[in-house]
């Protein structure tokens, strides 16, 4: 079972160095990065390359943002595959409603409880 | 001084992002972060009824929850500036950029200020997960459709 | 008492093999805990034995109910869904007629462990094995 951590941590950790040299060597905006990575993980999946790569790192590749691209685009084939055309619209977010709501849910818990910082970024 | 010129200036004089250490860094800091996913993980399928394919969803929902913590308290954007990549890849890092826009505007209300800006920094996100694998659905039934291949 | 009549328990036969990698596994000889149909038993070590690639099989079987988890070692880990398949259909061939599940995932295995350890009636362990096949089953 530890060989998984292990594994998690080499993985995850090569998804965040692909998106540092993304930004760094190729200048990106994290914005534009954090995209890129997610067009990859969408098409990945498209190859059904990204399903073995979480099979094989389990959190390693779930939890960075590419495994949005992919259950996007996971839950749009599954769809398709049973329903055909319209199985691409509403198939999308079957899989990957956890992640948005839960951002939007503690987004506006967040707004609640804390009080905002005044940031000068 | 012509614009070329400046610009030469300005790649000379300004500091050179140390490109190495910034890796390391987003390494170390990424693969921490997914290991105690995997450990959360780990958690939920031997304490609960999830499976290794459903315990995805708990544990994203925790990790979130886990950056509204960090977010909250200002130590999120601390481990962003020690480790870029690192914390804006997980999906802690879109949790932040919700949580962050959404405390920040809350002093224009909640229906303008929070509702108006809280996908500011993820929408692009969203956006083009929704779009590219709107296509690569797309593209791969168009594929199934004509014989070239199957599901 | 007959075990034909009432064939109370048909436990778990969990076959635990460590195939040596690297010496860091010893070679485990399976545990028995069953009561009754030892022919089953052999058939689905021999299957679980062939499969290089699996670190860990727990069998479960009541009546004509076959539960199998296997954990697969990390690096086949990219096979897992062919693996799965042909596993299946060994499992199929073997037992005909029977409801066969075979999976990889971690929680079909460690509660199928979980299950060896308890004592239950064959009404409970029905259920469990059922409760077990539908949360293979689950997407989401």
């Amino acid at each position: 079972m530890f060989t998984s951590f292990i594994i998690a941590f080499i993985v995850g950790g090569l998804i965040c160095v692909i998106g540092q040299l993304l930004m760094d060597v190729g200048k990106l905006t994290p914005a534009h990065t954090l995209a890129i990575l997610v067009v990859t993980g969408a098409i990945l999946d498209g190859f059904g390359l990204y399903e073995p790569l979480i099979d094989f790192a389990g959190a390693g590749a779930t939890i960075p943002i590419t495994s949005f691209g992919n259950s996007l685009t996971h839950g749009a084939l599954a769809e398709a595959e049973k329903h055909g055309w319209i199985g691409v619209l509403t198939g999308m977010f079957e899989v990957t409603s956890s992640g948005i709501s839960a951002a939007i849910i503690f987004g506006f818990i967040g707004a609640l409880i804390f009080r905002s910082k005044g940031n000068i970024d | 001084m012509n614009q070329k010129d400046y610009e030469q200036l300005q790649t000379k004089l300004s500091p050179k992002t140390p490109i190495g250490l910034n890796v390391l860094k987003a390494f170390l800091v990424g693969g921490i972060i997914c290991t105690v996913g995997q450990a959360i993980s780990f958690f939920y399928i031997m304490n609960f009824d999830f499976t290794e394919r459903t315990a995805g969803n708990p544990t994203v929902a925790t990790m979130i929850f886990i950056s509204l913590l960090l977010t909250g308290f200002g130590l999120y954007k601390k481990l962003g500036q020690f480790a870029g990549a690192g914390s804006a890849v997980p999906v802690t890092g879109f949790g932040n950029a919700v949580i962050s826009a959404a405390i920040e505007h809350k002093t224009e209300g909640i229906v303008l200020g929070v509702g108006g800006n809280i996908f500011k920094l993820a929408g692009s996100v969203i956006l083009f997960g929704v779009v590219s694998a709107f296509f690569v659905a797309l593209v791969k039934l168009i594929l199934v459709t004509i014989g070239v291949t199957h599901w | 008492m007959k075990r034909n009549v009432f064939r109370i328990l048909i436990l778990a036969c969990s076959i635990q093999l460590l195939v040596a990698c690297a010496g860091e596994q010893k070679e485990k000889f399976a545990t028995y805990h069953a009561a009754g149909d030892n022919g089953s038993q052999s058939a689905i070590e021999k299957l679980l034995k062939e499969e290089k690639s699996i670190k860990k099989g727990t069998a479960v079987f009541v009546d004509d109910v076959v539960l199998v988890g296997v954990q697969i070692k990390p690096f086949s880990k990219l096979k897992r869904t062919k693996i799965e398949e042909n596993l299946q259909k060994k499992f199929e061939k073997e037992f005909p007629g029977k409801d066969v599940l075979v999976s990889t995932d971690f929680k079909i295995s460690w509660e199928a462990q979980k299950l060896m350890k308890k004592e239950l009636t064959e009404e409970e362990l029905k259920k469990k094995i059922k409760k077990l096949q539908d949360l293979a089953k689950e997407e989401t």
